[in-house]
């Protein structure tokens, strides 16, 4: 790495409390960094914790459940979680922006475009309705909206899925942000506009050296898109390295078994595509041991006893595991 | 996977990662449940026993004590003509509990005939529901039960027939939308295309998921009636004075609001709380728990 | 079918309903005095009367006719404004009408205003912290409220404020041009009763919706972008919340007109209620029959103007229909 990072967590712990009285460990000891430029891929099921991450990096919870965060999450050098509510208000949008997941009900269907593409700037300062739409119309042509002064003045109904993703990278993008924080923002459209998306995103990380941390159930999507991969389960990061080391050597069996739930357009055709058997952990109850182990068909009685060592596979590449796959022949199982 | 707390009507999701909790088991009714229910029971018993105590008589007017304040001998008090207010309010539950009878037989029998008819069948019959529903929605419902009664002359049986007419379209509506949801899920598709008879469909598809909203619909129709003939005979359009009703009582009372408040204001409380007591049983003893009010666009 | 014809042909079908409504209506308020045992006329004018007297009173109320020509002679008569003339006094209906509904409507938008002005806030407040203490106490005062009715909560304003305190007139009314401070005075305590009474309906209905909007994403989306609080509950969440609070306000102006008797009785406001409580007991028909045509009248009109509002405030719902 050769700059500072924009942004450098370091041991992130967060902890839901419901408004039913549970206290939920949703992250545990997350560490990861995002240069300048750069993307970080994040990979995990439902309920790995990769989207409270993000919002615990963002610092915009639910409003009925409270969100305790420790740890460090910095940006620019800055210690978000020391910083007073009004400083990280003040960076919402303008330092971290996010795209969110589905542009069908991540738009207010009441409020015009361009009113909602400005928002980030709407909300330090006025802007007249005049500006309002020139701006707009600005932003939307840098995302390849056609149209885009038409496009300003419409409801959001009258986009396309594919179109409104656009709208919404453009308000992520609105306020210059340091850091873009991307949850599956392209798992709501047709396969054909993924591409088209995940293209527009790369294209302004590279142009405008935004640092990206792009969230995803679909390991497939990040290759060569991510430089660097960070796999989560049951709220820990599981494994992490360079995309194409562990795509193509993962040492967590976790990993593993998502690169095999991955349809492969080469290599010989399986009938079925393995699930992983078994559900995510119930972060109500806590194991003294490796999340994954009541799941994982390596798991042997310390498993469940003991957190998994982190194991190096080479510089840069950890997997936390007590069993970690090292032979060749067990990264491809049986047919 | 989100769990939803019925009991705080917040019912909002955490976060996505929370597994789902086994959802508390039924739970103990709460204790306002008790206290509304016991509220209801002691007006029922009242309104059903006191009468037959030696003794009870809401029209004798004690003439020695004219408008005196609540106390011994007389709890809640006496009105200007010297009737015990208790007694008559007493005696006013039983015409506003023969009213509001009246009201769910008539709004249950015909909405939810109505309403069964128009989701079932759909198609013409279903459009002459809905223009029913609309006619009797158009129409302005107290002014229409203050003719009759002034055509018809003063009674229970009428005003308790028109309130309950007036509560059908609401009903028909509800019970029309549970059918039409039944059918979008299936459930009616599915039991026609297997050959189930209608009467069978009907017992076990149907019935069990209109009775709850019959349930909420009779709690709601009760104090609708309630309120309806407190105000008809409020209005001097209720039963033939002295008959007491709680309406009337308290419309009897405001000429003394001044100097013996006591005269409407005791019966205004209890009809409030009665009210109040049904609301909160509607509200709690519906399946899925109480939940805010939701306008449904008509 | 190009879809201008699809829209004219959607308005038509439901101004023919809306018409057909009304026409029913009609035919019922005509049919009224036949609903009375005995003669009409009889009762009026007493056994005294000469068969010329009795027949001249049937004429008049049409019933020497059957009910559907008489409907028909009555609705033609109204396009031409008029209305028929009142038995007790004598004056044209339309002129009654014509005196009253403006007090009718002033005191129900006053009413509107009170319940909005209380409920809106209160709903934003509830609703941004459900379960908060705040919300908690809104939420349990609106449900103890939704029990009061208005004579009772009538009774009980006067009682504080006529009889207590001698702050305001219990009853009466002054109209608006003659004196706008007395017209006030007066206008509190019926505004008051009304508006409490739906203040705590609108505060549940918005309070429910809004807690429906504020869980949506576009609302994450739009905090995310630093959006502040304030901003966010008036600028992002009330207006796509307000439909079903748009509805209870277009539909209350609407069966206002019939839905006045009782807080306009009790504090004697001269009111279409307060019109058609007298025309009732006076057996006066030809006023009783425009009052409840008139009110239907008014709930049409409201329907088809909070549906031209919902097309206004949720431009999806103009787009489907388009």
């Amino acid at each position: 790495m050769t700059s500072a990072p924009v942004l450098d967590v370091r041991s992130l712990d967060t902890v839901l409390h419901t408004p039913d009285g549970r206290a939920l460990h949703v992250l545990h000891d997350v560490s990861l960094t995002i240069a300048a430029g750069e993307c970080l891929g994040v990979v995990g099921e439902s309920g790995s914790g990769k989207s409270v991450l993000a919002r615990t990096v963002l610092g915009v919870g639910s409003r009925t459940t409270r969100a305790v965060a420790t740890g460090e999450i910095r940006l620019g050098g800055e210690d978000l979680l020391a910083a007073t509510p009004a400083r990280r208000a003040a960076l919402l949008g303008t330092g971290i922006a996010m795209v969110h997941q589905d542009p069908m009900t991540s738009l207010n269907p009441v409020v015009r475009i361009a009113d909602q593409v400005t928002e980030s700037l709407t909300s330090r300062r006025r802007l007249s309705r005049r500006e309002r739409l020139r701006t707009a119309a600005e932003l939307l042509a840098a995302v390849d909206v056609p149209d885009p002064a038409r496009r300003a003045r419409a409801h959001p109904h009258e986009l396309s899925g594919g179109l409104r993703q656009r709208v919404g990278i453009a308000a992520a993008l609105a306020g210059e942000p340091a850091l873009l924080l991307a949850d599956e923002p392209t798992t709501a459209l047709d396969v054909t506009v993924q591409r088209t998306v995940l293209d527009l995103l790369d294209h302004h990380r590279r142009s405008r050296g935004l640092a990206t941390l792009l969230i995803t159930h679909d390991i497939g999507l990040l290759y060569g898109r991510a430089r660097r991969i960070a796999v989560m389960y049951g709220g820990r990061i599981v494994e992490t390295g360079p995309t194409e080391a562990v795509t193509a050597r993962p040492r967590h069996p976790y990993t593993a078994a998502l690169l095999r739930s991955v349809p492969r357009v080469t290599g010989p055709l399986r009938r079925t595509l393995p699930a992983i058997p078994g559900s995510p952990p119930d972060l109500t109850r806590p194991t003294p041991g490796c999340p994954f182990a009541p799941r994982c068909d390596r798991a042997t009685p310390v498993c469940g006893m003991t957190p998994p060592p982190t194991h190096i596979a080479a510089e840069g590449h950890t997997a936390d595991c007590h069993h970690p796959l090292t032979a060749p022949e067990e990264l491809e199982p049986a047919a | 996977m989100s769990t939803a707390d019925s009991a705080t009507e917040t019912a909002v999701a955490p976060a996505a990662v929370a597994p789902a909790a086994a959802r508390p088991a039924r739970r103990r009714p709460p204790a306002g449940v008790l206290v509304a229910a016991a509220w209801l029971a002691v007006i029922a018993l009242a309104a059903l026993l006191l009468p037959l105590l030696p003794g009870f008589d809401p029209l004798h007017g004690d003439f020695a004590h004219p408008s005196a304040a609540p106390g011994p001998g007389h709890w809640l008090g006496t009105d200007a003509a010297g009737r015990d207010v208790l007694q008559r309010t007493v005696a006013g539950a039983r015409a506003s509990f023969t009213v509001a009878g009246l009201t769910i037989l008539v709004g249950l029998l015909g909405g939810g005939a109505l309403g069964l008819a128009a989701g079932w069948f759909r198609g013409p019959l279903d459009k002459a529901v809905g223009f029913a529903t609309d006619l009797l929605m158009s129409v302005p419902s107290l002014i229409l039960v203050m003719i009759a009664v002034s055509l018809r002359g003063p009674g229970l049986t009428v005003i308790g027939t028109l309130i309950g007419l007036f509560t059908v379209p609401h009903f028909t509506r509800v019970v029309r939308a549970v059918v039409l949801s039944l059918d979008e899920r299936g459930f009616v598709q599915a039991a026609r295309m297997i050959g189930t008879a209608p009467s069978r469909l009907l017992r076990r598809e149907i019935v069990p998921h209109v009775a709850p909203v019959a349930l909420t619909f009779a709690f709601t129709a009760t104090t609708v009636a309630i309120v309806a003939e407190g105000s008809l005979s409020f209005l001097g359009f209720g039963l033939r004075p002295p008959e007491p009703s709680w309406g009337g009582i308290i419309a009897e009372g405001r000429t003394t609001l001044g100097s013996a408040p006591w005269i409407s204001l005791a019966p205004a409380a209890v009809l409030c709380l009665t009210v109040l007591a049904l609301n909160y049983l509607g509200e709690h003893l519906r399946p899925g728990g109480p939940a805010v009010p939701k306008e449904v666009r008509g | 079918m190009t879809p201008t014809a699809r829209a004219a042909l959607r308005h038509g079908g439901r101004a023919a309903r809306a018409a057909a409504v009304l026409l029913l209506v009609t035919v019922g308020a005509l049919a009224l005095p036949h609903l009375m045992p005995g003669s009409p006329a009889v009762a009026a004018l007493g056994p005294t009367a000469t068969p010329a007297q009795l027949a001249a009173y049937e004429s008049r109320l049409g019933l020497d006719r059957d009910v559907f020509a008489a409907t028909w002679q009555w609705i033609a008569d109204a396009l031409h404004g008029d209305l028929g003339h009142s038995l007790s006094t004598g004056t044209a209906v339309t002129t009654e009408l014509a005196d009253r509904i403006p007090v009718t409507l002033e005191l129900f938008l006053a009413a509107q205003l009170v319940a909005l002005c209380l409920a809106v806030p209160v709903a934003l407040l509830s609703a941004w912290r459900p379960g908060g203490t705040f919300d908690r106490i809104a939420t349990a005062g609106t449900f103890g409220w939704l029990a009061v009715p208005g004579f009772a909560l009538g009774l009980l304003l006067i009682w504080i404020a006529a009889v207590q305190l001698r702050i305001l007139p219990a009853t009466g009314w002054t109209p608006f041009t003659e004196d706008p401070a007395e017209n006030l005075r007066h206008l509190v305590l019926p505004a008051l009763t009304l508006g409490l009474t739906e203040a705590a309906v609108f505060t549940r209905t918005l309070r429910g919706q809004l807690l429906d909007t504020l869980d949506q994403p576009y609302i994450a989306a739009a905090r995310s972008r630093g959006m502040g609080t304030t901003r966010l509950l008036l600028r992002r969440a009330l207006r796509p919340s307000s439909l079903p609070l748009v509805t209870l306000v277009g539909i209350g102006i609407g069966t206002s007109l019939g839905g006045s008797v009782l807080v306009e009785s009790l504090f004697a406001v001269p009111g279409v209620g307060s019109l058609a409580a007298g025309a009732i007991t006076g057996r006066d028909f030809p006023v009783v029959q425009a009052v409840v045509v008139v009110s239907a009248v008014g709930v049409v009109a409201a329907t088809f103007v909070v549906d031209l509002l919902y097309r206004t405030i949720d431009p999806r719902i103009a787009h489907e229909h388009r």
